[in-house]
């Protein structure tokens, strides 16, 4: 037993590197494979907080373009709203909406406190968290574009999933001819994505139109993703297309949360008919 | 008393090299390729005779808390204790003619520093960037961002090391 722990001490100190490794080990296996097990990630109180300090004291030195953008966006806001209004003026006033779908869509606006486009998987911070009803899973927006997915919360900071994450695939849709296909980020360059399967048949060109499609749950249809920047037909099938992202990754300041109250019924649906499936 | 001394400057190197990677160096790049993690110049002057669980375990804790503000659970710990246990052999390996009492330039010189910091500094941008990426897809690209990071903060340890120590030589 003595020579046990005298063997034990003598190598005390490769023990220890062992063990310290394996934990560090053991800890970047589960932060990848169970995405919701995480609890200590820069969505944690104290880390958001200091992250929020730092950001408040730089956000200051952005002013002037944060409001360049936000005044750029209500001029979009107020275009859209004058054209629906005329809509609605010519249609003799006699459209109802269902109101569920009408309210279908909440927006939550928070701050990005923190923010990476360097890595192959970016995270976002953002200000907002289960106390301001955020919930793993929701869609972020941006006021040009998409901008990622919700993937923890704490009471008042969530981590979100980039765009620029190679994880992270969005259905799509080009708005000229609805061809459907996803976008994924290659890990590449933050200003562009693929967009992939789209039949090389189809007639696009560069400068076209991308959009979010109706076939998912997180993202409001028709939300702007970017334009096509280049094309090619490398492949037999398909083409192969950078898309040109219409959101600057590199300068987030305020975003929107997408809160889609329909879809847990969507969900329930969802599931329900997989399972009554003979 | 001296051992008093030697922890309060320990504790002290801690959380300086911790403050300074969060709030100035964190979102530092140049051209998307090359990064910063001047931390770890931590680990890199820990004194030579400081116990070695104690350097582990600061190591592991300094990386730690940093993967908090990365969000790389585990990878910057498990960089930072590789090196930590990796240090000492490295200086056996590297050798000396005269004996080294102290991990800066003025005690060993300019080459024999840069040979030390760069090795380390490598495995660990080589741990970080590969584990992030988690696979050898863009293995070229990857590569690059490991050897314009590990020049980065090579020459920012550098500088601190003229900016920190050179002056207190002639001054004794």
């Amino acid at each position: 037993m003595r020579s046990l722990f005298l063997i034990l001490k003598s190598y005390q100190v490769l023990l220890l590197f062992l063990f310290l490794e394996g934990l560090s080990l053991a800890l970047v296996l589960q932060n990848n494979y169970y995405q919701n097990a995480v609890f200590y990630n820069s969505a944690n109180t104290y880390v958001g907080s200091v992250l929020e300090t730092s950001s408040s004291v730089e956000s200051y030195f952005g002013l002037a373009s944060v409001n360049k953008q936000l005044s750029l966006e209500n001029q979009r806001l107020h275009g859209e709203l004058e054209a629906l209004k005329q809509q609605v003026f010519r249609e003799n006033k006699k459209i109802r909406l269902d109101s569920a779908f009408l309210n279908q869509y909440e927006f939550a606006v928070a701050r990005v406190v923190n923010n990476t486009t360097h890595r192959s998987k970016n995270y976002i911070t953002i200000n907002k968290g289960f106390k301001d009803g955020i919930r793993p899973g929701m869609g972020v927006i941006g006021p040009s574009g998409i901008i990622g997915k919700v993937k923890d919360c704490s009471a008042h900071y969530s981590s979100v999933i980039s765009l620029l994450h190679t994880d992270l695939i969005v259905s799509a849709v080009i708005q000229k001819n609805d061809a459907i296909g996803r976008i994924q980020w290659n890990g590449k360059s933050y200003s562009t994505a693929k967009l992939l399967e789209i039949s090389n048949h189809l007639n696009i060109k560069k400068g076209d139109t991308v959009l979010t499609s109706g076939y998912n749950k997180t993202f409001p249809p028709n939300t702007m993703i970017g334009t096509i920047q280049k094309l090619s037909t490398k492949s037999q099938t398909y083409y192969d297309i950078d898309v040109l992202l219409s959101t600057s990754f590199n300068q987030l300041t305020y975003v929107y949360v997408v809160k889609n109250q329909l879809e847990q019924e969507q969900e329930i649906l969802e599931t329900d008919s997989l399972t009554l499936r003979p | 008393m001296n051992q008093q001394v030697a922890f309060i400057t320990f504790s002290l190197s801690f959380v300086i090299h911790l403050l300074i990677q969060i709030f100035f160096i964190h979102h530092l790049e140049l051209f998307g390729l090359a990064f910063c993690f001047l931390y770890i110049n931590f680990i890199l002057t820990l004194p030579l005779d400081a116990n070695r669980n104690v350097v582990l375990l600061s190591a592991f804790g300094l990386g730690l808390l940093l993967d908090g503000f990365y969000d790389t659970l585990g990878i910057h710990a498990f960089a930072c204790v590789l090196i930590a246990y990796l240090r000492s052999f490295t200086i056996g390996l590297i050798g000396s003619k005269t004996e080294i009492t102290e991990l800066a330039i003025r005690n060993t010189g300019l080459s024999w520093f840069v040979t030390y910091s760069f090795v380390l500094i490598l495995i660990h941008h080589l741990v970080i960037f590969f584990f992030q990426q988690f696979n050898f897809e863009m293995f070229l690209h990857t590569l690059l961002r490991v050897i314009a990071s590990s020049l980065f903060t090579l020459i920012t340890v550098i500088l601190v090391q003229y900016l920190l120590y050179s002056n207190t030589k002639n001054a004794r």
